[in-house]
């Protein structure tokens, strides 16, 4: 049986290229994620992504919801 | 090459583009005010094999079975019964304008959820949904239905070899500034550990210590139950030892082409 991963990041577990190993988290254990290189957190419930990838309207202001600045003109 | 023109009029929508596969990211969601890049190379198309844009349809309304039919299992709010898009970067798109009325989104972009929200600027025909609003990957989903291809305008490109390919690959970074894990890279990983999920079957896995541990292991600790003659991982591929039959593991991670989609397996013994 064969599970696909992405060219790049086989490479770099194949120890092809330079890898800085990082623990993948979502739902583990609080030592995982409190892990120095753990990855954040991915969306913002409620946020934009999943809104629009869910097709439903009324917008979240970035700011206001997540206290995170897009830094962006209209944001 | 293809170029993709409106069905209405034929009018030119796109600069040439090649077939790829469809990144393993093109449907993440990422932080919250942050804006992605652009999800396709320059000069390349992929087609979605997964519908998207209305109609869409609340989980209450679809049902588990439908779901699972679908290959959705973990329950979501909506699902697309859109069609296939074509997706191509925006920097591609040639002859189109944006119909104003459907322009959703304006967190800092559009979103695409009002559906199509660009026109041919020759005949007015909705073509094209633009998405750039943060959070998404950036791109231009052609509607099938409202766009065609034109007659080839040149051989496609080679495919890269998998030596080349590690020879390009080796710039890309899988971490940011911050040493947080690159938006596709994670996406990548998280895909990957879905899959390698799927395969065990709920039964208990070995991974090699080392990298594969190190990124795999503590999810798979975590959520599969450990016990005696687990499955066995490994790294397999051509750029990799043929392993002898005796040592081949349960479960092989093999690397995707980015261009082909397939995967690259060790070459069959002489």
């Amino acid at each position: 049986m064969t599970v696909r991963l992405a060219a790049d990041v086989w490479m770099r577990l194949a120890g092809y290229h330079e890898w800085l190993p990082v623990p993948v988290t979502g739902g583990l254990p609080d030592d995982v994620q409190d892990h120095p290189y753990a990855p954040r957190s991915r969306t913002v419930p409620g946020s934009n992504g999943d809104r629009a990838a869910e097709g439903l309207g009324g917008r979240v202001d970035c700011e206001s919801s997540a206290g995170v600045s897009a830094g962006a003109p209209g944001s | 090459m293809v170029v993709f023109g409106c069905a209405g009029c034929g009018a030119v929508l796109t600069a040439p583009v090649a077939q790829v596969a469809l990144p393993v990211h093109a449907r993440q969601k990422w932080g919250n005010g942050v804006l992605l890049p652009v999800l396709m190379e320059p000069g390349t198309y992929a087609v979605d094999p997964e519908p998207s844009g209305p109609p869409w349809r609340l989980w209450s309304e679809v049902g588990v079975d439908e779901a699972e039919a679908r290959g959705v299992f973990a329950p979501v709010r909506a699902l697309s019964f859109g069609r296939r898009a074509i997706v191509v970067a925006p920097g591609e798109i040639r002859g189109t304008v944006l119909i104003p009325e459907r322009c959703g989104g304006y967190c800092c972009g559009l979103d695409g959820s009002d559906g199509p929200n660009l026109a041919c600027e020759q005949c007015g025909r909705a073509v094209a949904t633009r998405i750039d609003d943060c959070s998404l990957w950036q791109a231009v989903r052609l509607d099938p239905g409202a766009v065609r291809r034109l007659p080839a305008v040149g051989p496609a490109p080679e495919t890269v070899s998998w030596k080349t390919l590690a020879q390009e690959l080796r710039d890309t970074p899988p971490f940011e500034e911050s040493g947080h894990w690159s938006a596709r890279c994670a996406a990548a990983a998280g895909a990957a550990l879905a899959h390698l999920l799927a395969a065990s079957a709920g039964t208990p896995v070995a991974v090699p210590d080392g990298l594969v541990a190190d990124t795999f292991g503590r999810a798979l600790d975590a959520l599969l139950p450990s016990g005696p003659m687990p499955k066995t991982v490994a790294l397999a591929g051509p750029l990799l030892p043929h392993p002898a039959p005796e040592l081949a593991p349960d479960i092989s991670l093999v690397p995707q082409h980015p261009q082909t989609g397939r995967h690259g397996s060790h070459p069959a013994p002489a």
